[in-house]
């Protein structure tokens, strides 16, 4: 293993897309916040724990400058490549060797493309990069340093103070939005929904757009995802699905309006459903946040693209607590803007385990969580997936959802760990039902006539099972049998 | 408001079209929800043109704020659904698929075998697997059919009971969710019932098409054939096109029928088709036209008959036309039936080419194609030397393509053609994977795979590639050395990575993994199954 590779920092002002950016990279040079900074003769590689429930994973080639990081910035290199840069420049005494590529960067490595030669090579100096304005190391470092001597007992006042006015301004936004929301149900309500049924795109988006310029997105991404829904299913299905959903966001809204009549926990869930959130600071700054620290299986990953050009990733982990209390499921939310490309995969895998401390998000129902600014640390081991899963039977477990959503009504989906169940058809229609094997109890599972993946299943008894129940559908996610594991594909 | 679990019946699961067909239970809400069929019609057509009173105890509920009790109502009635579940039908248990014959493989491999699946399986991987588990004694993991789903094919099938049952329950034509053994769901695969099929737009049906005629040509075809005429004509031709995956001479008779279609396109694509199957009419035609096209040159007597020039025929106005035109007919027409056709044996017609006499000699006539390059070098901004590379390297895949049989493989003309030592850098090298990979006959050779890794042409590539990384080159070269890690014999495999390490990494890793599964398979301990078991509770 040979030295860090060397970055000029003229290589960084050449590569950042703006002067902000470069500005941004300075403030993130503290090495507290890297749990991993390696290399090897070729590439830079890092952990960043930023304000993602996970840390970002960048990598920096030295031949080339290609780059890649699971951060949600759209600018391209985000901070963290140019922090990570800085950071071998200034200090490479930081970088310990990597040994064997982690198989995110091999999977990078086998979907890059070399870059092309820079604008800058252009002998006529008339490429694009070279008329754009310079960005220097020199201000971005200035710029810093002043934001560093204005951060005394004064300014942090002045900083609280103002956070506080924007904290207002926006919950005024998001009251007068959703009086708007209102409005348009009614409209709807009164015109009928047969037109917005057969034409949802046009109708939802409106409004979606409506309550995003008013500082609700939590409420806009949810509309238009119905919009989406809707667009993708027959005709027919659409009028139920479409009056169901209003309900449901009917109900939101008025939970959010009457917020300070529920107790913390809910109110933390109205919130956040509109589209208030807490970043990891302020939850491991608050001290009555659960933290759970422990081993910790993936039991799933989901993912989507919602209509705000994210891909959501949603991470279902259980936890290993044998001998204590009932293992405990949480979900971790990331985000990767699409842009940053279809093949993006999330960091984690079926059948993955790690250990730390994870911190909940407040809530009537606590799944979703955080890791701790540490960290998740993959570990080397198998535990018993199964003691995790639990031995209750469909209806026992059925019943722990219709308590959990009388809890939080909007809630889309409950995780359910089952054991000894089995996958059927029904003669009728042939659909796929999950059935408990020891008293018959069914539940439909969420799939269509073409999804093949559940095939190798059948005549198979599933000893545990985890899925998601939304009160109507059961999606199977991961199935320990006599013939190993299945997880969906 | 939580109803109890299990009421309704059957039929409640029968396909919801209304809202008054979902279970609106006003009579377990009391007065607080509306009768299901007068709210579905407001709903529907709205207040205004069907106003609806509130439920009594609703607007109880509500108060003051029951001017807006219809979102109220939504917003329960939404509630109510979500703890209503819908009553079982009638289920059955559906049989299982049978065990593998051989143990299943382990974890490891069956983690490196669904990667490498996952970024797109050709033809030469499924095969190298293939091979890797018939020498091993291993079978496909059950859970792991439906990642590998788009790679097998026939021989696959053949090989492994385990995957024809999966081929069987699952194939497009065969796709049924009745019951399997009733004559009923028979008849129902004879009409090629599926479900999607009718819902997939033209693109999607030729994919679906052409990935199922990898696994079972003839199915396809049946199927296509079954509801072609009535589709629109742009449907018709894109899907006939997709013929073209795994075209062979059982496909001639359709063809032909399609020759006399209402639609130009779908005849033209019809009869292109028809073209590239040896032994049709067709077929015949264009070697006639081609051989009459071919002539020698007169008045170079220093050349003598090797000179070749090729005449284009006259409706191709531009370059482009003509080259597109030759290529297509050379992959039409086997190399070997050519010379027969020309009378000449293939060594006299490729004599005076250099480095590679056939190549050389079919250039020698696409070089017609550029008349003013001969007098005027560049005159049109393109010389011979532009389009060489790719030339050759369509020209020799056309020969392979014609005829993918281990025969051609075998003849002497290819083989020299072939010779590693005869090689000349990276395209040479590229090409020469390409043609193995679609000649079984040469992959299994392990002499000549030994020779290519031992040439000199495999050695100056990775020099050149490891110092050059424009462009391109990099990508295809990851490429060629991925091909050839499924070529390398296991013993050779050691000495191929000892190659692989000086390069760089982005440009080696597909190759290492590619080896990597290849060893996993082969060294994979296998994993038992146990006996199902019986309910715990």
């Amino acid at each position: 293993m040979g030295a860090v590779p060397q970055f000029a920092l003229e290589d960084l002002e050449r590569l950042a897309p703006d002067q902000s950016s470069l500005t941004a990279a300075r403030k993130l040079l503290k090495p507290a916040k890297w749990p991993l900074l390696a290399h090897d003769d070729e590439f830079l590689w890092s952990q960043h724990q930023g304000s993602g429930s996970t840390p970002y994973l960048t990598v920096l080639a030295a031949s080339d400058q290609g780059y890649k990081c699971t951060c949600p910035s759209r600018k391209f290199p985000c901070k963290h490549v140019l922090a990570l840069g800085w950071l071998a420049a200034e200090s490479p005494e930081l970088f310990s060797p990597g040994g064997e590529h982690p198989q995110w960067i091999l999977d990078w490595l086998s979907r890059r493309r070399p870059k092309a030669a820079a604008p800058d090579d252009d002998p006529d100096g008339a490429g694009s990069k070279a008329n754009a304005p310079r960005v220097s190391i020199r201000a971005a470092t200035a710029a810093a340093t002043a934001s560093d001597e204005k951060s005394g007992p004064a300014s942090q006042e002045r900083s609280k103070a103002s956070r506080e006015r924007n904290r207002r301004a926006r919950e005024e936004s998001i009251d007068a939005g959703l009086v708007e929301f209102d409005r348009w149900l009614d409209d709807q309500l009164r015109s009928g929904l047969a037109r917005l049924a057969a034409q949802p795109g046009d109708g939802l988006r409106v409004i979606a757009r409506r309550l995003n310029d008013a500082k609700a997105q939590g409420l806009a991404v949810r509309i238009e995802s119905l919009a989406s829904q809707l667009s993708s299913m027959p005709s027919e299905r659409r009028l139920a699905t479409l009056a169901t959903a209003l309900g449901e966001f009917h109900l939101l809204v008025q939970s959010y309006r009457r917020r300070d009549l529920l107790d913390d926990a809910l109110r933390a869930d109205a919130r956040r459903a509109l589209g208030w959130t807490t970043t990891r600071d302020e939850l491991e700054a608050d001290p009555s946040t659960e933290r759970i620290a422990g081993v910790w299986s993936v039991l799933a990953v989901r993912d989507e693209v919602q209509a705000d050009r994210l891909r959501r990733f949603e991470t279902w982990i259980v936890s290993h607590r044998p001998g204590t209390a009932e293992p405990r499921v949480a979900v971790i939310v990331d985000y990767v803007p699409v842009a940053a490309g279809g093949a993006t995969t999330s960091p984690y895998t079926t059948g993955d385990v790690f250990e730390g401390e994870l911190l909940f998000h407040p809530s009537a129902v606590p799944l979703r969580a955080v890791a701790t600014s540490a960290g998740l640390q993959p570990i080397d081991a198998a535990p018993d997936l199964r003691a995790a899963l639990g031995d209750q039977g469909l209806e026992a477990a059925l019943e722990r959802c219709d308590s959990t959503f009388a809890r939080l009504p909007w809630l889309d989906y409950v995780p359910v760990r089952v054991a000894d169940v089995e996958l059927t058809q029904s003669l009728a229609d042939g659909s796929h039902w999950l059935r408990d094997r020891a008293d018959g109890t069914a539940v439909p599972l969420a799939t269509d006539a073409a999804d093949r993946s559940l095939r190798p299943l059948e005549g198979v008894p599933l000893e545990r099972a985890f899925g998601l129940w939304d009160g109507q559908q059961f999606e199977l996610c991961l199935a320990e049998t006599h013939l190993g594991r299945w997880s969906r594909p | 408001m939580t109803a109890a679990r299990g009421e309704g019946t059957a039929e409640d699961r029968a396909p919801k079209k209304e809202i008054d067909e979902e279970r609106v239970p006003s009579g377990r809400g009391g007065r607080l929800l509306p009768d299901a069929g007068a709210w579905t019609r407001t709903l529907t057509l709205g207040t205004e043109r069907a106003p609806l009173e509130p439920p009594v105890d609703l607007a109880r509920a509500l108060g003051a704020a029951s001017e807006r009790w219809m979102p109220a109502a939504l917003a329960l009635t939404a509630q109510v659904k979500r703890f209503t579940r819908a009553a079982a039908p009638e289920l059955r248990v559906g049989a299982p698929l049978p065990a593998p014959h051989h143990p299943p493989l382990g974890p490891r491999a069956r983690r490196l075998l669904r990667r490498a699946c996952e970024r797109g399986a050709d033809a030469a991987l499924v095969g190298a697997i293939w091979r890797a588990l018939d020498r091993t004694g291993r079978s496909l993991h059950p859970f792991d059919l439906h990642d590998l789903d788009g790679l097998f094919g026939h021989d696959f099938a053949r090989a492994d009971p385990l995957v024809a049952a999966w081929l069987d329950r699952t194939s497009v034509r065969r796709t049924s969710h009745g019951d399997r053994s009733t004559p009923a769901a028979d008849d129902a695969d004879l009409d090629g019932d599926d479900p999607l099929w009718s819902m997939l737009g033209p693109a999607e049906r030729a994919e679906r098409l052409a990935a199922e005629r990898r696994r079972d040509s003839a199915g396809a075809r049946l199927r296509l054939a079954r509801g072609l005429s009535s589709e629109p004509a742009a449907t018709r031709e894109r899907l006939v096109r997709a013929l073209r995956s795994g075209l062979g001479p059982d496909d001639a008779a359709f063809l032909e029928s399609l020759a006399t279609d209402r639609s130009s396109k779908v005849r033209d694509a019809a009869l292109e088709l028809l073209a590239q199957i040896p032994g049709t009419a067709r077929n015949s035609e264009m070697v006639d036209d081609l051989v009459a096209r071919i002539e020698p040159v007169r008045g170079t007597p220093s050349l003598g008959r090797k000179s070749l020039r090729l005449r284009c025929p006259e409706r191709l106005s531009t370059v482009g036309q003509r080259v597109t035109w030759a290529l297509s007919t050379f992959m039409c027409v086997p190399f070997d039936l050519l010379c027969a056709r020309l009378e000449r044996d293939p060594f006299e017609l490729a004599r005076a080419a250099r480095p590679d006499p056939v190549l050389q000699t079919l250039l020698l006539a696409l070089d017609s194609l550029w008349p003013s390059h001969r007098h005027d070098d560049g005159a049109e901004g393109k010389s011979l030397d532009d389009v060489l590379p790719l030339a050759r390297r369509d020209l020799v895949l056309a020969l392979a393509v014609g005829r993918r049989d281990s025969a051609l493989f075998d003849s002497q003309l290819l083989r020299r053609l072939l010779d590693p030592s005869r090689l000349d850098g990276l395209p040479d090298a590229l090409l020469l994977t390409e043609v193995l990979g679609q000649l079984p006959g040469a992959a299994d050779d392990l002499r000549f795979v030994r020779a290519l890794v031992d040439s000199r042409a495999l050695s100056d590539a990775l020099d050149a590639a490891a110092q050059d990384r424009e462009q391109d080159v990099p990508r295809l070269f990851g490429e060629l050395l991925a091909s050839i890690a499924l070529l390398v014999p296991t013993e050779d495999r050691a000495a191929l990575r000892a190659r692989l390490s000086r390069l760089p990494v982005d440009l080696r890793n597909s190759a290492l993994e590619r080896l990597a599964l290849l060893e996993a398979i082969e060294t994979d301990p296998g994993t038992d199954l146990p006996a199902p078991s019986a309910p715990s509770r």
